[in-house]
């Protein structure tokens, strides 16, 4: 039996919404997805900007020009532009939510065409190799991926799977289009991501962007033997429905089960500190350099009804590292000088860009898009949503402040007291911290006239193309 | 009303070997409108070398087993005690007066800045134990810190921990306790219920023999817990998202994974979020016995670190557990000091070893291999009669173990083994068992056999065994001597005094058999003995119940030795050291 997905009516409606007659347009699709089944809950065409400007920057930079979302024939398709495209957005979805693969909008039946069905498979192909390079982004779901095509003319669409993991051959797969086909249940967790990473010999010398992921391999290790607890319940290796722990709140809230789908659901994040077998000695290490991670993290996850407790739990794992990757990435994406250009000692305050959130209207389930320190400009925000996103929102959407801007007053309080941390060697800072928020200044600063120079450039683009 | 108040007896017999005026502190636990007094200390007359505190010695306690109150032996002050400004477990600290030459335990409440004498009952330690139980708490912390910050790093992870930032969970009945993360109907439940449900569990799949001498705890885990609750009315102090800090400067930072082996003794009726507080307590009454090992550690000049390690111990007469913590790889000499202060502390003499490494208590729910059984002899149902046997822990040596088929050559080998079990798990000694072939060399070493003998299938009888733990183990013997079986009788009240004063296993060999002797019963008039005997010939395998049903271990009739054979016993003695 092939899969079946479930996706929303309105979703059908935007299918039809991109049709033109003599072009084709190129999207994602966005779910869950499980088993057997897949639940879809977003679709987006692809912007395709001239290949030059895309590929590298394609995260805070694109305007829209409604002709860049089409092309003139499927033979053209650019498939690492494609796979680059959904390595992006896939930054932007929860944990759990993946791209589930791709689809097609256009005046024939793309997937009857033998050669044109070979073009789309190397597209998913290519996508699914895209999101395994980046092992923390957890881009891949563990299950098939779908190709979607509607044809403009007929209003009809056929939709296939296909193992993009083993064998890439092409199943039939059942789209049922409904007004609700799932009911979400929603989950924020807050993780504390204190932590000290003393860097060892043979890697001091190594750019911060390398030693940025030995952090984000460390948390990866940590997080993902981590016990999660939904509702009180330990999440352990379950195949429970998920249900079947919700169901007490909803007995005894039966009336209020509106205000229920409202809440956002506390979960837990443990970490097994088991007893060890054997016990190892204490190792003494001169490291050159340190890096130390303070601040709290946003976590939100949603799971249709059907989920299972493992699923679920899984789900949390993924977002955590998605995001603890995400924005180490955008950062040291934006880190120009290099470190290694300071001699003397010194600390430096690096601030990644901060999640915020955008719920889709339909579901609730929580987008997210990473905010640098200074950013201010909702406008940005909300081009970036509707060009990688095609979603249309207003600024009162965007809940910018569930993780909050350092306060660096904080941390120098932080740092005296030093009570919040564990395990922290924190005296360090003391002494250098003057120096060190001369550093701060001297690196937002750097920030902003980038962030300047990348829009001025994109103006003086745009308006040439206008 | 002023809350009842019970003393375990072993702090009454305890009272009874003090011998000089003295003032101390009383410890136990207050629950359900009860105070029960378990254990006390002594202050030193001379402070000079002593540097525990009474409130840091209630760190060696497990959780729930606070300060009460204070003991006076012989000392007739009347001023109200400072001392019970430290105390704030009860609202009536109390005051015990013991007299040494009428041996009367006298028991006050501080009540309305007065002294109120109050009755009190005396329990043993069994009954104890059916209202309370042993939460053991293990965990490995993963610690990181500057090398010269370590001790402040420790007080912070202390803090970070006891702020609510770990969860526990128990493995045998698959409990979860998560402070605020817990289950509705997990919140509900009782500690009783908790021991249940991990007895359950326990009993059946477990039918392997376990000797009454390891200590039954409910085994506690432990989790980090990295989430924050989303409270909007308690908002934490920091929060802000993730910043990284790099330092670029050389900084030695020491890591490793600081072992947690925590206690605490917690009333059945306790629910689950109050042992959740006590469980966290007891984690950092561990925390802070392993800052002060780091913190002598450091005091010490050119020391190597070694990483703290905690071990639990019961001396003889005491009716409770006590953790002491030492650093790995230290020697006896060099935690001399700490482990005398702790025999000050507690009123124990320096004869006999209890705080040492070896004297670390072993536990039911540890699946530790041990070769050979310990105290086969528990299960024995002993005459109904005056009966003194062995005291503390041997393991049964007997022929074909390790590997070795001595079987017709070996019984007084094996015999010689057991004995030197029981000093190493009496703490006396840490060096191996000797095999047959070290106790072969040590003979001819000291020039009673030829250089032939080693390796060789001869048999030893009682003098060679008196020479080899002499000779290797440093341990002094005493020497009895039958000249027939039946004369074998006669010697039962001086068997008994050794197992009073020694209780240490006897080896016993006579024609070409060599037994161990563990225990003594005879009636009013010395007639009827019985001796309790360990038989090294068993030639199968581990099993208590073939061992005692055969006969292999079990009380013996006098005619159990032979008319015509002449019998020597090696009777091992205590060194005086502790």
């Amino acid at each position: 039996m092939g899969r079946t997905v479930y996706a929303e009516e309105r979703l059908l409606n935007y299918l039809e919404t991109l049709g033109k007659p003599d072009a084709y347009s190129v999207g994602l699709i966005f779910g869950q997805s499980s088993d057997q089944k897949d639940y879809v809950v977003h679709l987006a065409r692809i912007p395709f900007v001239p290949a030059a400007d895309a590929v590298e920057d394609s995260f805070h930079s694109h305007p829209t020009n409604p002709e860049d979302n089409y092309i003139k024939s499927i033979k053209d398709l650019d498939v690492f532009y494609v796979a680059d495209h959904a390595k992006t957005v896939t930054r932007m979805l929860p944990g759990g939510i993946w791209v589930l693969g791709m689809f097609v909008v256009g005046p024939e039946d793309c997937l009857t065409d033998n050669s044109l069905s070979q073009k789309l498979k190397s597209a998913v192909m290519a996508i699914h190799k895209s999101l395994d390079s980046n092992v923390h982004l957890s881009g891949n779901s563990p299950h098939e991926k779908l190709i979607l095509s509607f044809n403009t003319l007929t209003k009809k669409y056929i939709s296939k799977s296909i193992d993009t993991a083993a064998d890439g051959f092409l199943k039939p797969a059942d789209w049922r289009f409904a007004k609700k086909p799932t009911k979400w249940y929603h989950f924020e967790t807050i993780v504390d991501l204190n932590t000290l990473c003393p860097i060892f010999e043979e890697e001091n010398l190594l750019s911060l962007k390398k030693q940025l992921q030995i952090v984000i391999r460390k948390y990866a290790e940590m997080i993902n033997k981590a016990v999660i607890v939904i509702e009180g319940e330990a999440v352990t290796n379950s195949s429970n429905p998920l249900e079947s722990i919700m169901e007490d709140d909803k007995t005894k809230k039966n009336k209020q089960e509106e205000d229920e789908n409202d809440k956002l659901l506390q979960v837990g994040v443990y970490i097994p500190y088991w007893p060890v077998g054997k016990q190892e000695d204490i190792k003494s290490t001169i490291c050159e350099a340190s890096i130390k991670v303070m601040g709290q993290l946003v976590s939100r996850v949603s799971l249709h009804e059907k989920s299972t407790c493992e699923e679920a739990a899984n789900a949390v794992k993924q977002d955590i590292l998605r995001s603890i990757a995400s924005r180490l990435e955008l950062h040291w994406d934006t880190i120009i000088v290099e470190e290694n250009g300071f001699q003397e000692e010194n600390v430096t305050l690096h601030e990644p860009p901060r999640r915020i959130f955008l719920q889709l209207p339909q579901n609730r389930i929580s987008l997210s898009d990473y905010l640098y320190p200074g950013e201010v400009d909702e406008s940005m925000i909300i081009d970036l949503f509707k060009t990688l996103l095609d979603l249309e929102i207003s600024e009162n959407q965007l809940q910018k402040d569930l993780e909050k801007q350092i306060d660096p007053t904080d941390l120098y309080k932080q740092n005296k007291v030093s009570n919040e941390n564990w395990n922290a060697a924190e005296t360090e800072t003391k002494v250098e911290s003057d120096k060190s928020w001369n550093i701060i200044i001297y690196v937002s600063a750097l920030l902003t006239v980038i962030c300047a120079i990348i829009l001025g450039i994109l103006l003086y683009f745009f308006q040439k193309k206008n | 009303m002023a809350p009842r108040l019970k003393v375990l007896s072993n702090v009454i017999d305890r009272f009874a070997k003090l011998n000089a005026a003295v003032t101390g502190y009383l410890y136990g636990i207050v629950y359900e409108e009860t105070l029960t007094v378990l254990t006390f200390s002594i202050n030193p007359v001379d402070d000079s070398d002593d540097p525990i505190l009474p409130i840091d010695l209630q760190l060696s306690l497990p959780a729930e087993v606070d300060l009460l109150g204070i003991l006076y032996v012989d000392q007739y002050r009347q001023d109200i005690p400072d001392a019970f400004k430290e105390i704030d477990v009860t609202d009536n600290p109390l005051l015990i007066k013991y007299s040494l030459d009428a041996t009367e335990v006298n028991a006050f409440y501080y009540i309305h800045q007065k002294l109120e004498p109050i009755n009190y009952e005396v329990i043993d330690e069994s009954s104890l134990l059916q209202n309370f139980c042993y939460i053991r708490l293990q965990a490995n912390i993963p610690f990181l810190s500057e090398e010269m910050n370590i001790m402040d790093s420790l007080q912070d992870t202390r803090k970070y921990l006891a702020a609510g930032k770990v969860g526990f969970y128990f493995n045998e009945s698959e409990t979860y306790l998560l402070g605020n993360d817990i289950k509705k109907d997990t919140r509900n439940m009782t500690t009783k219920e908790l021991v249940n449900a991990s007895k359950n569990q326990n009993n059946s799949k477990n039918s392997k023999y376990i000797p009454l001498c390891f200590v039954d705890t409910i085994d506690a885990k432990m989790f980090l817990k990295m989430s924050s609750e989303n409270n909007l009315d308690d908002e934490p102090v920091h929060l802000f998202a993730p910043v990284v800090q790099h330092i670029k400067k050389s900084i030695k930072y020491c890591e490793m994974s600081l072992k947690i082996d925590t206690l605490a003794l917690v009333g059945y009726n306790i629910n689950m979020a109050q042992l959740y507080e006590i469980l966290v307590e007891s984690l950092c009454r561990n925390l802070r016995l392993i800052s002060f090992s780091f913190e002598n550690q450091l005091k010490t000049e050119n020391m190597q670190l070694q990483l703290p390690e905690p071990i639990h111990v019961k001396p003889l007469d005491f009716g409770h557990l006590l953790t002491a913590v030492y650093p790995v790889g230290l020697t006896e000499a060099e935690n001399q000091i700490y482990r005398r202060n702790l025999h000050r502390r507690f009123a124990l003499d320096l004869k006999k070893p209890y705080f040492k490494k070896e004297n670390a208590l072993r536990f039911k729910n540890d699946k530790e291999k041990m070769v050979q059984l310990i105290n086969p002899h528990e299960i024995i149902t002993h005459p109904n009669q005056n009966i003194s046997i062995v005291q503390g822990q041997y393991a049964y040596h007997h022929y074909m173990q390790d590997g070795i088929d001595d079987s017709g050559w070996g019984c007084a080998y094996r015999s010689l083994q057991t004995i030197v079990s029981w000093y190493r798990l009496q703490g006396y000694t840490n060096k191996p068992i000797p095999t047959h072939r070290e106790i072969q060399k040590c003979l001819v070493d000291i020039g009673d056999k030829p250089s032939s003998f080693i390796g060789s299938k001869q048999w030893i009888g009682s003098t060679e065994v008196g020479y080899v733990l002499e000779t290797l183990e440093d341990i002094p013997i005493r020497v009895l001597s039958a000249s027939s079986g039946e004369e074998m009788a006669t010697l039962a009240p001086d068997l008994d005094r050794h197992f009073r004063t020694q209780g240490t296993p006897v080896m016993i060999g006579g024609g070409v058999l060599a037994h161990t002797i563990l225990g003594v019963s005879y009636d009013e008039s010395f007639k009827n003995v019985q001796f309790l005997i360990l038989d090294p010939h068993y030639t199968g395998p581990e099993q208590v119940n073939t061992i005692v049903n055969k006969g292999w271990c079990g009380w013996k009739k006098s005619d159990f030795w032979k008319k015509d054979a002449f019998y020597n016993m090696c009777l091992p003695q205590r060194p005086n050291k502790f």
